[in-house]
């Protein structure tokens, strides 16, 4: 057992919102009495002592109610760490602190006959040891938690519920699933399928009618009264516990398929983009191809066409923006400035431009789209000019590969006096080495900026 | 950060830079448009992809370069190639919360010579959160060669499932495309179904002049051409319609749509079987007296089912001169059409090629058809 301390001390939040440990000396005296063994033992598993707190609670042995407030304990201690580990991932970029989250979930007060019910003691009610660890089973049902839900995607971040999960799911999808990955015999399987079909009927049907008069928002557990119409024979309570269970077979399906596809599912690469000021040219070997008379003739077709090609686009976004109710447009530019021209993080910009977190300025900006933009109408303009053939004839294998190229030619420092002084960073260092792409980005920004003023 | 904490991370979608929140138009666009599916089934699906269109149409509309989204307002849930942008056909799937590993594609969005998708969209749709996210894209020629090296399953509904980790374009590799590239360009070479190479010099060619003086000549018998009575005769109607009487249904329907044979053209049809395809084709020609140049001769070819049968989809009829594809006509899935035809003039000295490709991809070509006087 890595930390037997854990089945006595209660994580708990003090009023301050600070998270306090709180040693209940009561417990650990009862443990160290009745579990010597185990307490002392680093090799002993934490799946069996909890199963052996776990059958003294629920077979209301005398000192069960101990058994159970240690249970409560070691959850208060997942549910702590799940919060963190949010907060860690996601914190800078959409704003989430694992202050907010913790009063939402933390909710135990380690008081042994308390009319409140914590998290705690439902996550335990509900717990099977045969099923899966005490741990596991605590961040299941606390990422479950649907006012964390609520807060989390305030913050842009959603988590699919299982009725959303159910809905969305057809008959040849969970028998695949349940045959391939759940290695379900033909009568689970055909249960399933029939539970599945009960529920959609009614809960789909339910969920257009309530959206067609304007509801909105998460998908709520399925009344009574629909619990008896997906099935009359059955008390709703056990539809419940079915549709649940069901639910749970298809989000471990989903978990695994989303962790073999990192790529879709955890893509960080634009974060790594609002770094790119002053980054180190990138990828040559993407160019192996081009040769260094056409990179020198890209680079003088460069000179000749960024500006325009930068202004074009700036000049269409700010149209768009502009036209919206809460016209963004001049906040698109300042954020721009703040953080192409003098280098500041999305974090800092946020407050400047009246936005709240990182995210919303990341998706205000979108650089990356912005980038993206820029070489695309290069590609037109450039492929042209260079090879005098028509762009309806670039073939599909250049055409990365010149992309490419691309943002390698855009992302090469230069010397830019321009820039720096378009910028108007009194304090940068006399010759500033900025990014091609920066340079002349700054140098369209300035004027329009002043524009505004 | 132990591993059971990373996969429940994996549980959650991150707002991302193609993440799309859905107007309340586009919602309520949504809501409406798919309660014309009666089925409760199709409906939710119908929904989740009208979603995701309006989805893709507002990430598009991001960029500061106009990439304008076509689809059919008042069917716009095919779940087939169900929108355009700039002459790119797209074929825009649906994933939900399940985010399934395998997506499923229709395989006539493969095939369809006419109406193939040039580029595959997966879009993930967070129905709860009213958001969208274009997750990855698919080239049609790269579904090709996963096609042909038989890593494809095809399902019992006639799709073909690919999996996750085979949708190899980012978003951003579809806008580069969408924004740079010829829709040529995903064409060219790959083809599912070749036209069949004329055979110019090595058939010897049958003469439908002979049609009118109400003869076959030697090559037509041999390709067991069997001649049809002259359209003028009306024939009763029996139990069991002969080749005359479907025809004639046939050119009373087409004369509705605006297609008309004059009654002097006489005809002729053979069973495909004899040359190893499904089917019955018919073939009519008639001089063309009106034309203000030189004399022409019509051909019309109209293919259908053998007696019993239907026509399988990605069926095709194609007609060639001597230099060039005059028409290529594919049955479509979901088109609901039993017949594929198509009429080409010509003067008295051409030659028409006629291919048929048949459901599973096996060509014939016929021998030529000249008018000889």
């Amino acid at each position: 057992m890595d930390n037997p301390f854990h089945y006595w001390q209660l994580m708990r939040l003090r009023s301050s919102g600070q998270s306090q440990i709180q040693a209940n000396l009561e417990v650990q005296t009862w443990l160290q009495e009745r579990f010597p063994m185990a307490l002392l033992e680093p090799d002993y598993p934490d799946s069996q002592f909890q199963r052996q707190l776990c059958n003294c609670w629920r077979e209301q042995e005398q000192d069960g109610d101990l058994a159970q407030l240690s249970l409560r304990c070691f959850i208060s201690h997942q549910i702590h760490q799940a919060c963190l580990h949010l907060a860690q991932r996601y914190g800078e970029r959409y704003g989430l602190s694992s202050q907010e989250l913790l009063p939402l979930v933390l909710d135990d007060e380690g008081k042994l006959d308390s009319v409140y019910r914590p998290l705690s003691l439902e996550i335990l009610e509900s717990y099977n040891p045969d099923k899966s660890a005490l741990s596991t089973w605590t961040r299941q049902l606390a990422y479950n938690h649907p006012g964390l839900n609520r807060v989390l995607l305030d913050k842009g971040i959603y988590r699919a519920s299982d009725w959303a999960i159910l809905n969305d799911t057809n008959a040849e999808q969970l028998e695949r699933i349940l045959r391939d990955y759940h290695l379900c015999s033909n009568h689970e399987i055909t249960q399933a399928l029939s539970l599945l079909q009960q529920y959609q009927q009614i809960y789909r049907r339910d969920r257009l009618l309530q959206r067609r008069l304007g509801q909105r928002g998460r998908c709520q557990v399925p009344t009574e009264e629909q619990l008896q119409q997906m099935n009359p024979t059955v008390s709703s309570g056990v539809v419940l516990k079915q549709l649940k269970h069901l639910a749970s077979q298809l989000r471990e399906y989903r978990v695994h398929v989303r962790s073999g596809n990192p790529r879709l599912y955890q893509p960080r690469d634009e974060q790594e983009l609002e770094t790119l000021v002053g980054q180190q040219p990138g990828d040559w070997g993407a160019m192996e191809d081009e040769s260094d008379r056409f990179l020198q003739a890209y680079r003088q077709a460069l000179k000749d066409t960024l500006a325009g090609a930068i202004a074009q686009v700036l000049k269409t976004n700010l149209d768009k923006l502009r036209c919206r109710k809460n016209g963004r447009d001049y906040a698109y530019l300042q954020g721009l400035h703040l953080s192409q021209c003098q280098g500041l993080s999305m974090m800092k910009i946020a407050p400047q431009i009246g936005l709240t977190s990182q995210v919303q300025v990341t998706r205000l900006l979108n650089l990356k789209r912005l980038r993206l933009e820029v070489r695309h109408l290069l590609i037109a303009k450039l492929y042209q000019r260079l090879t005098q053939e028509a762009l309806n004839y670039i073939p599909i294998e250049r055409l990365r590969a010149i992309d490419q190229t691309l943002e390698t030619l855009l992302t090469e420092l230069v010397d830019d006096i321009m820039a720096e002084s378009a910028a108007g960073t009194q304090s940068a260092q006399p010759c500033q080495h900025v990014s091609r792409f920066n340079a002349a980005l700054c140098r369209a920004i300035c004027p329009l900026r002043q524009s505004f003023e | 950060m132990t591993y059971s904490s990373q996969c429940q991370l994996l549980d959650l979608d991150p707002d991302q830079g193609t993440t799309v929140h859905l107007t309340t138009g586009a919602v309520n666009w949504a809501v409406e448009v798919c309660q014309e599916q009666v089925d409760t089934d199709n409906q939710w699906f119908c929904f989740l992809q009208a979603m995701a269109l309006k989805g893709l149409q507002q990430w598009l509309d991001q960029g500061a370069q106009a990439l304008p989204l076509d689809y059919s307002h008042k069917a716009p849930l095919n779940p087939g190639v169900n929108c355009q942008v700039k002459g790119f056909r797209l074929c825009l799937l649906v994933q939900g919360s399940l985010s399934d590993g395998l997506i499923s594609i229709p395989r006539y969005t493969l095939r369809d010579p006419l109406n193939f998708a040039h580029l595959y969209i997966l879009a993930e749709v967070q129905e709860e959160a009213d958001q969208v996210t274009i997750l990855a894209g698919l080239r049609r020629d790269r579904l090709v060669s996963l096609k042909e090296s038989g890593d494809l399953a095809l399902s019992r509904k006639g799709h073909y499932h690919v999996p996750l980790e085979d949708w190899d374009l980012s978003p951003e590799d579809l806008l580069l495309y969408l924004h740079c590239l010829n829709p040529e360009t995903l064409e060219a070479g790959h083809s599912e179904k070749q036209v069949p190479a004329r055979r110019l010099y090595l058939q010897p060619a049958l003469n439908a002049r002979d049609w009118l003086k109400d003869k076959l000549d030697s090559v037509a018998e041999q390709f067991h051409w069997t001649l049809l009575p002259p359209l003028a005769l009306s024939h009763q109607l029996m139990s069991v319609q002969s080749p005359a009487e479907e025809l004639e249904t046939l050119l009373k329907d087409l004369e509705q749509q605006g297609v008309t044979i004059p009654e002097t053209a006489r005809g002729a049809y053979q069973e495909l079987h004899h040359q190893g395809l499904p089917g019955r084709l018919y073939a009519l020609t008639w001089k063309v007296f009106d034309s203000h140049y030189s004399p022409e001769w019509s051909l019309f070819l109209c293919l259908g089912p053998s007696p019993g049968e239907s026509l399988a989809p990605g069926t095709e009829l194609i007609v060639q001169d001597e230099t060039s594809v005059l028409v290529r006509q594919g049955l479509n899935e979901d088109s609901g059409e039993v017949y594929l035809y198509t009429q080409v003039i010509g003067n008295f000295d051409e030659q028409f090629t006629v291919s048929i490709i048949s459901g599973e991809g096996t060509p014939l070509t016929l021998p030529p058809f000249t008018f000889h006087t």
